[in-house]
């Protein structure tokens, strides 16, 4: 006998090793992605399903839309003038500041509005949807949801996609705008360009197209944002630091999904209208 | 009516469940009784399937429900009413709609079918003028009551009871007491209960069963289980600190 023959020979059987915590880790997130496209494609097959829950649906488009304008205004106005500003000085010294108002325009409603608008209303939609969906979780009202005969995702989360989809384009029409404006009123105050040019140029660069890259956009970031938190809300944990954690992940995982899924839609619409 | 075989259940890598068995029969009121996290909610949530075993089988009214989907799942639950522990209202409803929200759900009846059925059924629990109020607005004890007028609504053959006296006072708890006892009444229907309540668990049942590490370990009549000498039985009815329960 060999060498090698003897020590295969006095090899202990194979044992049932626990997996690395990397690979433990990855299971974990891929068990994650998984069930959250689950849900995902069970919430856009019950969208046309009846019952059509319309009351539920505008009162989530009034908590999702309506109630969100004041934090997506005044992020779109100051971020407008900042922009304006910050741009109007790069081109100052090249005597060219008179083009600030249309490539700030132009960054504005193809990228910072729609995604910028996206990430901060990520932090309060995704958290509250999570938290709510999560409080009702931990206090059993889901179950009690399931033993009344109500399919939990058709009364919770389809009204809060639907309203959120429909909510995140029209949140980033009113953004885009307001932080135009605010960009003309620093050009035509502090950078002393005068209203006629700055709204010429406004014209003579921004395409309806990346208006429109922008808002289409904003449709995905709204699904987004509503899937996550309602995923984050139905897998809490038990009581309130169970809901805690769930609402910070919502929030974390919904911003940094709607930036990675800005470079794929980014990339796709340039194609489209380059 | 209800039966469950050899059932087995793990939850968060912990076995919950160890091949419990149960067979409650028609009308009965069988007390489920069993130490705090000994998995008795976990053991009736099978009933009406929010749980699903690794192992056994969970038969309903002669259907074997072990591994039905949701789908499949809603005419067994429209059988059953469940009270959860703390009522499980929905927040942002009201009582009415609370009360009624099964029947706005099925969509068959008018508003005012509906608001005659909730005034009904909150008669039934012994409430009045609550329809309007906000579930922050009620006591534990309303709370518990509203619970179980939504869990009726349905008029269910089998009424699920999990821990319905628990934080609430000797005279509410047997106001909560007497009302499972004229429902049973009433409405001829089998209701499983899990207490810690021994004087709640004496007054309703009809037999009484102890779940013990994964597995129901004693089953018996009320008047059996008064007198009995068996020793963790004796031990957890007479709240003894002492005894095969601590000892393990």
């Amino acid at each position: 006998m060999t060498n090698s023959e003897t020590a295969t020979a006095n090899a202990e059987p194979d044992e049932i090793r626990p997996p690395s915590p990397l690979l433990k880790n990855i299971t974990i997130a891929l068990e994650n992605a998984g069930r959250l496209a689950n849900l995902f494609f069970q919430t856009v097959y019950l969208c046309f399903q009846r019952p059509f829950r319309v009351r539920l649906t505008i009162e989530q488009m009034i908590h999702i839309g309506v109630m969100s304008i004041p934090i997506a205004l005044l992020t779109a106005t100051f971020t407008g003038m900042v922009l304006v500003l910050q741009t109007g000085v790069q081109l100052k010294p090249l005597g060219m500041k008179i083009y600030a108002s249309g490539i700030s325009a132009i960054s504005f409603a193809r990228e910072i509005g729609p995604v910028l608008t996206s990430v901060v209303l990520a932090g309060r939609v995704a958290a509250g949807i999570a938290a709510e969906i999560g409080t009702m979780k931990v206090t059993e009202q889901i179950d009690a949801l399931k033993t009344l005969g109500t399919n939990p995702i058709s009364y919770l989360v389809v009204p809060r996609f639907i309203a959120s989809t429909l909510m995140f384009p029209a949140l980033a029409i009113l953004a885009i705008a307001v932080g135009i404006a605010g960009g003309f009123i620093v050009g035509v105050t502090l950078l002393q360009i005068t209203p006629g040019l700055y709204i010429t140029n406004i014209w003579k660069f921004l395409k309806l197209s990346d208006y429109l890259g922008g808002l289409f956009k904003t449709i995905f970031f709204g699904m987004i944002v509503a899937i996550v938190g309602c995923y984050k809300g139905l897998e809490a944990g038990f009581g309130a630091q169970g809901v805690g954690k769930a609402t910070t992940q919502a929030v974390v995982l919904s911003s940094i999904l709607i930036l990675v899924a800005n470079f794929f839609l980014t990339s796709w619409i340039i194609q489209l209208f380059p | 009516m209800i039966r469950m075989e050899n059932v087995h259940k793990q939850l968060g890598g912990k076995q919950i469940l160890r091949g419990a068995s149960l067979s409650i029969d028609r009308g009965e009121t069988r007390v489920i009784m069993g130490r705090s996290g000994e998995g008795k909610s976990v053991l009736i949530k099978h009933i009406c399937g929010l749980f699903q075993p690794e192992k056994g089988a969970v038969i309903v009214e002669g259907e074997e429900i072990t591994r039905y989907s949701e789908r499949e799942l809603l005419p067994v639950r429209e059988k059953i009413g469940y009270l959860f522990q703390n009522a499980a209202l929905f927040d942002s409803l009201s009582v009415l709609e609370n009360v009624g929200f099964p029947l706005y759900e099925e969509g068959t009846l008018t508003n005012n079918e509906i608001q005659e059925r909730v005034h009904s059924v909150l008669g039934l629990v012994k409430l009045k003028d609550v329809e309007h109020k906000m579930p922050s607005e009620l006591s534990g004890g309303m709370r518990k009551r509203v619970g179980l007028a939504r869990a009726i609504i349905r008029q269910p053959k089998i009424i699920l009871y999990d821990e319905p006296t628990t934080g609430l006072d000797p005279v509410t708890s047997d106001a909560i007491n007497d009302l499972i006892i004229s429902l049973a009444e009433e409405l001829k229907v089998t209701s499983v209960m899990i207490t810690h309540d021994m004087v709640s668990a004496f007054k309703v049942a009809t037999k009484i069963s102890m779940l013990f590490e994964g597995k129901m370990i004693y089953t018996d009549t009320t008047e059996n289980t008064r007198n009995t000498d068996h020793p963790i039985i004796d031990q957890f009815i007479n709240g003894k600190a002492e005894g095969p329960l601590t000892e393990i």
